[in-house]
């Protein structure tokens, strides 16, 4: 479940940001308008920050984007990145379940 | 390494394994002399196996939803990366849409690999001298499926891998699907 969380918000905030340099906003600029820190952007846009629902719908009136059309879609979020043998690989959850048990053992 | 290089080493590498477990080959008994572990886990369509390589434990699973004739193909293919690839990487895991098809002169680096395993499972499971023994073209009418069908299932493979293994071999005209008008 962490590794889908993680995944989810990872992938939300490369969304915020191809839509914020679509729309050639800086995270400073961003950040101002919604008064928040660009340290919260900068986290957000990693996916190590969980927006609240309010602030997102802040930060999409911001970037002129409809919250509805930010989300990723369900196909994305499924994937789960792994490492095999030192190689970064997204893989649907459970192959990646199962991958992971046989690794660790 | 070139292409050629490539090929050769594993064609040598999969006849060997031919001479040794027969045709069709024994996978059961050539798991069990590497001491590989096989598991048959349900996992999602896209992924057809994986191989984890340990120095006193190997582990090979397959996607138990597919079908028996690609779950065999599927254990070719991850015997291919531990009879070749070892040294490079200890872990291979294979997502169905993204092995197939593939051309070898455009792939590289891992994907060369996944290309690899291919040629050295087709090797294993249909090996190009017993082909080239049963199939006679000539004696063989291509728009009767029934002895593409036999000879499937005498390699344990689906008709569709044989189909193409056949016409990478050349024994199967390209032409030959041209339809009658």
């Amino acid at each position: 479940m962490t590794a889908y969380v993680d995944n989810l918000y990872r992938k939300l905030g490369e969304r915020i940001r191809q839509q914020r340099l679509s729309v050639n906003m800086t995270q400073e600029e961003l950040a101002t308008t919604i008064g928040m820190l660009r340290t919260s952007i900068v986290n957000i846009e990693a996916g190590r920050q969980k927006p609240p629902l309010h602030v997102l719908y802040q930060i999409c009136r911001q970037l002129g984007a409809e919250p509805g059309a930010m989300m990723p879609a369900l196909s994305d979020v499924n994937e789960v990145q792994v490492t095999v043998a030192g190689d970064v690989q997204e893989l649907p959850p459970q192959a990646a379940s199962i991958f992971k048990k046989l690794s660790d053992a | 390494m070139p292409l050629a290089a490539m090929k050769k080493i594993t064609k040598r590498t999969a006849q060997e394994l031919v001479a040794e477990y027969g045709t069709p080959i024994d996978l059961v008994r050539l798991l069990k002399d590497e001491e590989i572990t096989l598991k048959r886990e349900d996992m999602e369509d896209s992924i057809s196996g994986m191989i984890v390589i340990k120095p006193a434990d190997t582990t090979i699973v397959v996607n138990s939803s597919h079908h028996h004739s690609r779950q065999r193909f599927t254990i070719a293919h991850e015997c291919g990366h531990y009879f070749l690839h070892a040294d490079s990487a200890s872990a291979f895991i294979d997502q169905s849409e993204k092995i197939f098809l593939r051309d070898a002169v455009s792939a590289c680096g891992t994907q060369r690999q996944e290309v690899q395993a291919n040629w050295f499972a087709a090797e294993l499971l249909m090996p190009k001298d017993y082909l080239l023994k049963k199939f006679d073209t000539k004696k063989i009418d291509l728009y009767d499926d029934y002895p593409l069908r036999l000879l499937a299932s005498e390699l344990k493979v689906s008709v569709q891998a044989l189909v193409v293994r056949l016409t990478a071999l050349g024994l199967i005209p390209n032409d030959c699907y041209e339809p009658h008008v």
